[in-house]
């Protein structure tokens, strides 16, 4: 499946998306995210990109349906993790003008801690990239990594959350 | 004069479940020009619109045949050719104005304006009722002799 939900008492939803977004798979996408919006009614969907590796102006099809779903029953939309290589198409879509495109970096830089926190990460990356040769050296790096990462993904969510509701 | 070094043609349904099948075996026939990730990602997107627009508009009605040619040129260039057989477009010049679309809120209105700035050159040939021809054009700077030649 190409698109992952979870959602909150806070009235915040979360829409993963994986893959390529073209017209026949925005099509599903579409789909599956309205079912569940009209469903719960959340006051702020995010909608997550990180997982895309490609996208055609159907992506901004989509996004653009998203915003108006969101403002029909009062809430908002925010495009989160936009991978770079999306940031072409997103420009020529003239939707910056929204305000709705965040990502982890910004949110670092907002916040002193949480770069901190990202170069914290990047050392660990770095450590990764030596122990190569030594197997179970890179295993237990890796594994390091995974809890760092998850750790630091909850606290990005947590000061996230915290940013849009102050 | 320049020499073609490589060709190929493709026909293909117009299924919409066919959109990522032409703009991969395209990105893989133009891959002998050794391009970049960001040229390979830019013609699969012009790809992707043009043949969208093929199956959303130009075989609105029911299910079509969607031509492709691809021609690889010794300077680096790569001609690729989407045509239909479809309703064709009454006016060219509306239907490239961003913004412009006949699909509904669902769709950008962006196709054209995408296949323009991804692409070197593009050229969109129709008559109502014959069908569209669009021509995409881009260079790939050489860095290196390709897998060709």
């Amino acid at each position: 499946m190409a698109v992952g939900i979870s959602s909150n008492d806070d009235g915040v939803m979360t829409v993963f998306l994986e893959g390529d977004i073209d017209h026949h798979t925005a099509k599903e996408m579409r789909e599956v995210i309205d079912l569940n919006v009209n469903k719960s009614t959340p006051k702020l969907l995010n909608v997550d990109f990180k997982k895309i590796q490609f996208m055609d102006s159907s992506g901004i099809g989509l996004i653009m349906g998203r915003y108006k779903l969101m403002n029909s029953i009062g809430g908002k939309l925010k495009v989160i993790n936009v991978p770079k290589n999306l940031e072409k198409m997103v420009k020529i879509s003239g939707l910056m003008m929204l305000n709705i495109f965040e990502d982890e970096k910004e949110k670092a830089q907002e916040n002193p801690q949480e770069e901190r926190n990202s170069k914290m990460y990047e050392k660990v990356n770095k450590s990764k990239d030596e122990s190569k040769n030594e197997n179970n050296e890179k295993n237990n790096e890796e594994n390091k990594m995974e809890k760092i990462k998850k750790k630091e993904m909850k606290k990005f969510k947590i000061s996230g959350q915290k940013q849009r509701f102050d | 004069m320049v020499n073609v070094i490589n060709e190929m043609n493709l026909n293909f349904l117009s299924r919409s479940c066919n959109e990522s099948f032409a703009r991969a075996t395209i990105a893989a026939f133009v891959s002998q020009l050794d391009p970049t990730i960001d040229e390979l990602s830019d013609i699969k997107t012009a790809i992707s619109e043009a043949v969208t627009n093929a199956t959303v508009h130009a075989y609105k009605s029911g299910i079509g045949v969607i031509y492709i040619s691809a021609k690889l040129y010794e300077n680096g260039r790569a001609v690729i050719k989407i045509r239909d057989k479809g309703c064709g477009i009454e006016n060219v010049e509306q239907a490239m104005e961003p913004l412009f679309t006949t699909g509904g809120s669902e769709r950008s209105g962006l196709g054209f304006a995408v296949m323009q700035s991804f692409m070197d050159r593009i050229k969109v040939a129709s008559k109502v009722g014959k069908g569209t021809t669009v021509t995409l054009e881009k260079y790939i700077i050489r860095r290196s002799v390709g897998n060709v030649r």
